[in-house]
């Protein structure tokens, strides 16, 4: 009581020496700025929060108790002193394991209980842990409902992301990447653009590094993934397939730090499918070496045969090696880094090096004045290997055993070598390919980006962030006089440059407040953006090298060489709002809306308005729940947002193309213009829940979702040729997607002496319908997932987005396949059919790490459940000859077919039973599967990803060293094991890259080049 | 307070600097390398030159009038189309794609700018290549063609398609009359590969679509009361000598071209003639007067001993030319110049009469190089592929010869042809002098045409006192002036002047006509086959299932019947030697009458609009066979 009273006139006598305290309250453990946090004087009413950039402002006077205090943080407490500033960092409570604050778009932050759709954080730690070279890769298997798909197992191969599903069907389907508030460029380079136009190289054999590879990981502070369309609303259309925000290093206050990390990785190339060695070259079971297919007698015994797939093989290394500098005062810090990866890949000659150096940094000018910036030069170079039937590993495999691929260049030191026995000159070594020709890109690189941030009176703020990634990259494709059929090409060089400038410019203004005894909180801000995406792209191309082993657009027949430039921008204007209001900790209504203006639609149609709103509830703040031990908290939540699309740069009026015929002049080309173009509304909704019980030791979070993309603007659909044109861009698609993502984490071991063990299990199933195409539009498909005979990636109304489709067998009423009557074959529809859907029923990650004091052990595995797959290596290797099925196949002859003839009765009721036997000569030469038949079904997947021993030194230890304060050294195993039932190669392959776009070629596996098994080991230390 | 809001004010301001106004922010649509509009003139040469795909489609129509054989579109020589392929579809892309919106834009901008000239030429165009294409196709999308935003594309009828044709022709002749107050400088001479923007030579072609448009109906009940005047008067008014044909000159001329598309389709460089398609032997025996005669009884020909070049006995009446060639007059010296020879490999004898005149000619059969006789060369006269060098200095074809040539014009439409499309006319209105006359008109015209493109070979040379192929360079066997002394003798024998109105026939006209559009002109040739039924006996009838032909023959008239127009052409199937196969079941027993539409643009994508076509449906599997308006005698049946 005394104390009571004595506090109270304490309270009253120094209310006259009261002043006002500002500061800064951030994560003590990365930095991060906290905003929402509840600063209030300890035994009073009086309070307020920090702004969305962890700032706070309060009137306190000295020997008053400031309580810092935020859900996932341990309360912290100071006494009010002589200064004027208190900044904080707080301390995240160990047994969280949700970080609670999300950072949403342009870098603000948000609370996330107040978020009404699925937002998931991933940690620069799990980054670095997986021993990818790229963040993107790293993610997968860490992102409920992501799947992150590589083009091939080659260094720098194209990445491509979807978040759920689809959402375009000819398209970008990728998520938008943010780096502090700021878009950032994901392109890969397309070789159709190349000035042959696609004569030499394609997207199925030739693939280029996706442009969001180049940053650096280690510069990643955290990433903050948002699922849905509604999350990313005031992103725009280039969002609606959600958002990966990163949030970068900005150095952390107090003593300065400089740290070292390092990793070195050996790969090995493992899965390749098991080559029959028993029979030679030939036909009908005779040896002759003319035929590349071995349908030929026996090897001769004793005699040598070689591993031709080893020839062109190697040992992978990788090293990487990051340094960082960073300190600063509490009220500017600064961090510089710089990162070197240098990989040489599991197939000869490939390689890729990266160079990234980083400069960023906070500064809080004034109090009421704050900048950020980060700058970071990235440098590439890669040296690629085709994909495919164009890349080394199918020829490999078709080189005669009998002869040592691995010698491959003449004795004349400039021819290709041709293999002993063979006689035809149609045998390409890949070898000679590796080493003559260039497959090469290369890019420097400026991600830069500076934002301020103004408080020019209390719970508001101003905003504004200016951004640039600009970059310059030249990609270069030749083909070796000799690298030929006969050796009788006459050299194909090809070079781009292409640069892109991508400028972005956000201005925010907001107002944060609590009302009604703090009770109603009320944050509201308005928006203008602004946004451009340009292309300067400048091909060359030639041939008829003067010289055939040196390679130079200026060693081409200058007859011979074309160039062609193309320039695009695409510009963006556009305001937003936002207005989230939340009662009590405990319910958030937040309503979000955008309009954009786009210069690619035409002028009548070049705006659209999009809105959103979520919502979210959590039980646990009720107050009979509020304090249970078992339901620690529990959100439910949901969302629903509209998001426009606009349309590509120069999608409405094609350029006239020259004609290449007498007299010159112009012509269309394939596409007609479409004034008429709309922009494409896409609908997604979701609802969901997330919690954690048992004191905090599980936790859950589960979303279901459905979206619904309308008026389409599908590119290079084929109408008759009645346009006037042979493909359109028109507004004409029409699908719908839903689906689920749940993850379940618990800690099933948690002791007092710090032993933990947790698991975590994510995973996600997704469908979809296609529901409208115009009528006379079958099938819409892209061209180069026609891979394997007529297997493709069809999309057909009805159907998922992610249909294959080929030709089946004809059947009759009662499903039995037709049998010709005169070949004893199973007779083929000639028309398109669905075969199957890509979409594996499940797709799931498993996580799982122990740690005791400073050991610990991680495991990751991603997997996929009852995948239909295209089996497309099978195929070739039935059709020459090349498996052991067909020796199988050759050997147990006779074959009769199961069906009925085709004789008129197979729709009767007494079908006749087909009896036809056919030889196995006939069939190994003649008949060697159809598109049914190389559907594999129900392909169950399980990948270990990752494998990892860690071990922190202690610090009693490293308090004997002069110079460490942490040291840390791991080792890693990428890669180690895939348990498949799939026969083929590689069950997750994708035989284009990520530059095809649309609902691409993944689960078609065509001569993929699997992930190869690392191993790698390195130490990261932090210096005193 | 002040200090901090100015501070944010001129921080918003300075990054609104880099906006200016909204719409000029957003106005940058717009393609810097390459233009979205051009003038109307740019257009023109890129829409003459897409002609060159009336070449590609040859390859079917060359089998179907038995002009060429081929081992390569052999599904159109045996009556058949290719299921799910695109060949035989090149006019579609042409008409529909290549000239489309180019020449819609070409006409419209002209018309709105009163280019009356431009105007008028590309009108001419827009109805030669509809013309043509409905005489292909039959059925055409037309008023849905190039409608924005349309998904489905109904299909029009050929009445109304013909109607269309001539109406554009008019239309042209209209414009092409019109004072034209435009200064064209060059741009009309230099983008013009065909008349170099002469309004009055264009003017002559546009009759010429009406005249080879109604050319087609002359085997039609109404033809003299519908049509026949308004033939007569366009004829009146077309092409007056070779100096008017119809012409697309090329840039190119040799391998070094370039673009591949400078040099003709049919050059050697362009290897389309190599080897896979060959000159017919029906071909063989109308230019060589070798037609042979069947016994009724057996369909057999009758073996001649002794006789290794003409095996067989030949028809009493041949209409072309005859075998003797010692008697001036009855050897026609075009088959010197259309058909290939691989005797004098060394080309010794390029201007002596007699040695050119004892050349034997080889025509192969409907899909096999192989012929009853011997063995057809290549284009160029060697039985080997076309070649352009040949590094050992050994024979070549350099650059081909007379319209097989990478250098050659293509051609579009000949005085010759105009002059037997109005024989024929005035034959059936029955006045047999002037047709006689308009007949040999036409025979002298192509005399005249077939010798203006002949490139004389070079000699072989002479090694060691022999002659060798060594240093030959392709090119014609023959010299213009032995050519034209020929052609002389040919026009004043009993073929041409020596004709009397006695004598004077419907094979005669119809004939001439074939081999003057040999092989440029298959297409329309075919017109005349389709148009006569290939001299099968028609009954008139369209039947809904089959033509009303048995499954396994086509019964066709003998030679021998004064009603048979095509002497010595039998399909195959027909009751004669060698010809007695069947077609496609799926065909029902019927000829094709037509090429489907192109399967990558309507087979995949327009269907339902196929679908509803009468009597026969686009979809049916012998829509191939389905007659054409113009070759159907009366009104069509409605269901």
């Amino acid at each position: 009581m005394l104390f009571a009273v004595l506090g109270l006139m304490l309270s009253q006598s120094i209310y006259a020496q009261s002043k006002i305290v500002t500061g800064t309250v951030t994560d003590a453990s990365t930095g991060e700025t906290l905003p929402g946090v509840n600063v209030i004087i300890k035994n009073t009413t009086t309070g307020t929060s920090t702004d969305p950039f962890g700032a706070y402002s309060i009137t306190a006077a000295p020997g008053q108790v400031l309580v810092f205090s935020s859900l996932g943080y341990a309360n912290y407490e100071v006494t009010v002193g002589a200064g004027n500033r208190i900044s904080v960092g707080l301390t995240p409570d160990v047994t969280m394991i949700e970080d609670v604050i999300i950072t949403s778009e342009f870098g603000m932050k948000r609370v996330s209980r107040s978020v009404g759709s699925s937002v998931q954080n991933v940690k620069a730690s799990d980054i670095m842990e997986s021993g990818r070279d790229n963040f993107i890769t790293a993610l997968q298997g860490r992102v409920a409902g992501m799947t992150v798909g590589t083009t091939s197992g080659a260094p720098g191969s194209s990445t491509s992301v979807v978040l759920r599903t689809v959402t375009s069907i000819s398209g970008n389907n990728q998520p938008l990447y943010v780096i502090d508030g700021i878009p950032m460029n994901n392109s890969t380079f397309n070789p159709l653009s190349m000035a042959d136009n696609g004569a030499n190289y394609s997207v199925r054999t030739l693939d280029f590094s996706s442009r969001g590879n180049d940053f650096n990981p280690d510069d990643i502070e955290s990433m903050t993934v948002l699922k849905g369309a509604a999350a990313a609303a005031l992103y725009g259309s280039d969002a609606s397939n959600g958002a990966i925000i990163i949030t970068t290093k900005k150095g952390a206050p107090g003593r300065g730090k400089v740290s070292y990390s390092n990793s070195f990785r050996w790969d090995e190339a493992y899965g390749y499918p098991e080559l029959q060695d028993k029979y030679t070259n030939g036909y009908y079971g005779t040896t002759n070496y003319f035929y590349i297919t071995r349908f030929g007698g026996e090897y001769v015994p004793g005699m040598t045969l070689y591993d031709n797939i080893d020839a062109i093989m190697q040992t992978g290394f990788t090293m990487r090696h990051n340094v960082s500098v960073e300190g600063g005062s509490d009220k500017v810090t600064l961090r510089a880094a710089a990162s070197t990866l240098d990989q040489q890949g599991v197939v000869k000659t490939s390689d890729f090096s990266r160079f990234n150096l980083s400069l960023s940094g906070r500064a809080e000018v004034t109090k009421w004045l704050t900048v950020e910036s980060t700058m970071q030069y990235v440098g590439t170079e890669n040296n690629k290997v085709p994909l495919g039937t164009d890349g080394p590993l199918y020829r490999a495999v078709r080189w005669p055993m009998v002869d040592d691929m691995s010698v491959w260049l003449d004795p004349d030191g400039s021819h290709m070598s041709t293999p002993d026995y063979y006689l035809d000159g149609d045998l390409i070594n890949p070898l000679f390919g590796l080493y003559r020709n260039k497959l090469y890109d290369e890019s420097d690189r400026f991600i830069s980006n500076v934002s301020a941030t103004l408080v020019p009176i209390e719970h508001t703020f101003v905003r504004a962030q200016i951004g640039w990634d600009t970059g310059t990259q030249t990609f270069i494709a030749t083909r070796h006089p000799y690298y030929d059929t006969y050796q009788d090409g006459t050299g194909v060089y090809n070079i781009s440059k292409s640069n892109f400038f991508d400028p972005s410019l956000n201005v925010l203004a907001g107002y944060t407040n609590d009302f009604l005894d703090d009770k109603l909180s009320v944050s509201a801000q308005v928006g203008y953006h602004q946004l451009e995406n340009g292309v300067t792209r400048l091909s060359s191309y030639g041939s008829k090298f003067a010289v055939v082993d040196f390679q130079s657009i200026n060693n081409c027949d200058p007859l011979s060489i074309s160039s062609s430039q193309r320039h695009t921008k695409r510009r963006i204007q556009a305001i937003s709002g936002q207005v989230e209001l939340g009662y009590n900790q405990m319910v958030y209504l937040t309503m979000r809306a955008r309009n954009d203006w786009s210069s690619t639609l035409p002028v009548e149609n070049n705006q659209y308005f999009y809105p959103a709103a979520e919502g979210s509830f959590i039980f646990t703040e009720l107050p009979f729940i509020k304090g249970n031990k078992y339901l620690n908290y529990f959100k439910i939540r949901g969302s629903i947002a509209q998001v426009g699309k606009d349309a590509g740069p120069l999608e409405i009026d094609p350029q006239l193309e020259a004609t290449l015929l007498t007299g010159g002049g112009y012509k269309y080309g394939f596409t007609g213009p479409n004034k008429n173009l709309r922009p494409e509304i896409t609908t997604s909704q979701e609802i969901g829940f997330e919690g954690r019980f048992l004191d905090d030791r599980i936790t859950a979070d589960f979303t279901y979702f459905w979206t619904h993309c309308d008026d389409q603007i599908v590119k290079g659909f084929r109408l008759s040729y009645g346009t006037g044109f042979v493909l359109n861009n028109m507004n004409v698609g029409t699908f719908e997607t839903w689906g689920w993502e749940g993850l379940l984490a618990a800690d099933v071991v948690r002791l007092g002496n710090g032993l933990r063990w947790n698991v975590g299990f994510t995973a996600s199933q997704t469908d979809s319908e296609v529901i409208y195409l115009p009528a006379n539009v079958t099938e819409y498909y892209n061209a180069y997932t026609w891979n394997s005979g007529n297997i493709r990636n069809g999309i057909m109304v009805g159907y998922p987005v992610t249909t294959i489709t080929g030709r089946a067998f004809l059947r009759n009423d009662a499903g039995d396949v037709l049998i010709s009557p005169t070949t004893g074959l199973p007779v083929v529809s000639s028309t398109w059919s669905v075969l199957g859907n890509r979409e594996p029923k499940l797709r799931y990650g498993i996580t799982t790490a122990l740690s005791y004091k400073g050991i610990r052990l991680s495991a990751m595995l991603s997997g996929r459940y009852k995948a239909t797959v295209v089996n497309g290596t099978k195929r070739y290797m039935m059709q020459e000859g090349l498996s052991w099925e067909s020796v199988d196949l050759r050997e147990s002859r006779p074959q009769v077919f199961d069906g009925v003839l085709q004789d008129g009765n197979e729709n009767t009721a007494n079908p006749t039973k087909n009896n036809i036997a056919v030889d196995y000569n006939l069939y190994s030469t003649t008949y060697t599967g159809n598109d049914e038949d190389w559907i594999e079904e129900d392909v169950n997947y399980l990948r270990l990803q990752e494998l990892r021993l860690s071990y922190n030194l202690p610090s009693k230890w490293l308090a004997k060293t002069a110079i460490l304060s942490q040291a840390n050294v791991f080792m890693t195993g990428n890669d180690l094991a895939v348990w498949t039932n799939y026969s083929g190669i590689d069950a997750v392959g994708n035989t284009v890259s990520a530059a095809a776009g649309g609902t691409g070629g993944e689960g078609i596996d065509v001569w993929s080049l699997p992930n190869p098994r690392g191993y790698s080991i390195g130490l990261s230390v932090t210096f005193k | 307070m002040i200090k901090k809001i100015s501070i944010s004010v001129l921080l918003l301001a300075s990054f609104m600097f880099i906006t200016t106004s909204c719409e000029d922010y957003l106005d940058v649509n717009k393609n810097v390398d390459a233009p979205d509009y051009v003038e109307a003139y740019l257009y023109l040469a890129g829409i003459t030159q897409q002609y060159q795909g009336m070449y590609w489609d040859i390859r079917a129509t060359g089998p179907l009038t038995q002009m060429m054989g081929t081992s390569s579109y052999t599904t159109f020589a045996t009556h058949y189309y290719s299921s799910g392929s695109d060949a035989g579809g090149e006019i579609w892309r042409v008409v529909y794609w290549l000239q489309g919106m180019n020449l819609e834009n070409l006409i419209n901008q002209s018309v709105e700018a009163e280019n009356w000239t431009l105007a008028g030429i590309g009108y001419a165009m827009k109805a030669y290549s509809w013309d043509q294409i409905t005489k292909y196709h039959g059925e055409l999308i037309l008023k849905d063609a190039f409608v924005p935003g349309l998904l489905s594309h109904k299909y029009d009828y050929q009445d109304t398609i013909y109607k269309a044709v001539r109406d554009w022709a008019n239309l042209a002749i209209e414009y092409l009359s019109k004072p034209d107050a435009t200064v064209y400088g060059t741009k009309l001479s230099a983008n013009d590969y065909i008349y170099g923007g002469d309004p009055e030579k264009w003017k002559k072609f546009a009759y010429g679509v009406i005249v080879r448009n109604l050319a087609s109906l002359t085997n039609k009940t109404d033809f003299s009361t519908e049509y026949a005047t308004e033939l007569l008067d366009a004829a009146s008014k077309t092409f007056t000598s070779n100096a008017d044909n119809a012409t697309v000159r090329v840039a190119g001329g040799s391998a070094a071209a370039a673009q591949s598309g400078y040099n003709n389709f049919w050059g050697v460089s362009r290897a389309n003639l190599s080897r896979v398609y060959w000159q017919h032997e029906y071909a063989v025996q109308v230019f060589t007067g070798t037609v042979p005669t069947y016994d009724p009884a057996t369909g057999n020909k009758t073996t001649v001993t002794g006789n290794t070049y003409y095996p067989y006995q030949l028809a009493a009446t041949q209409i072309v030319c005859d075998t003797i060639i010692t008697v001036p007059g009855h050897y026609d010296p075009r088959v010197a110049v259309k058909l290939a020879t691989t005797d004098d490999a060394a080309y010794t004898n390029l201007d002596n009469a007699y040695a050119i005149k004892k050349r034997r000619y080889y025509g192969g059969s409907f899909t096999g190089l192989t012929g009853p006789i011997g063995t057809a060369p290549s284009y160029y006269g060697r039985n080997s592929s076309s070649a352009a060098t040949s590094t050992n200095d050994a024979a070549h074809d350099g650059i081909g010869r007379w319209i097989y040539r990478d250098d050659a014009p293509y051609i579009l439409m000949t005085y010759a042809e105009m002059k037997f499309c109005l024989s024929e006319a005035l034959w059936k209105l029955n006045r047999m002098g002037e047709a006689l006359q308009a007949f040999k008109d036409g025979v002298m015209a192509d005399l005249d045409f077939t010798g203006n493109y002949i490139l004389t070979g070079k000699q072989g040379k002479i090694v060691n006192g022999v002659q060798t192929t060594l240093g030959v360079t392709g090119g014609d066997k023959l010299t213009k002036a032995v050519f034209t002394t020929m052609a002389g003798e040919y026009a004043s024998g009993p073929y041409v002047d020596g004709l009397t109105e006695a004598n004077f026939t419907l094979s005669h006209i119809m004939m001439q006509k074939w081999v003057a559009l040999y092989p440029w002109g298959a297409t329309e040739a075919w017109v005349d086959m389709r148009k006569y039924h290939y001299d099968i006996a028609y009954t008139g009838d369209y039947p809904a299932s089959g033509n009303g032909w048995d499954l396994s023959i086509v019964t066709q008239k003998w030679d021998t019947d004064p009603s048979k127009v095509y002497k010595g052409l039998y399909l195959s199937p027909a009751q004669v030697q060698s010809r007695k196969v069947a077609y496609n079941t799926f065909n029902e027993g019927s000829p094709c009458y037509r090429i489907r539409p192109r399967y990558n643009s309507e087979y995949m994508w327009n269907k339902p609009s196929l679908e509803g076509l009468k009597p026969i449906s686009g979809m049916a599997p012998n829509y191939q066979c389905s007659i054409p308006w113009f070759a159907y005698p009366g009104n069509m049946p409605t269901n």
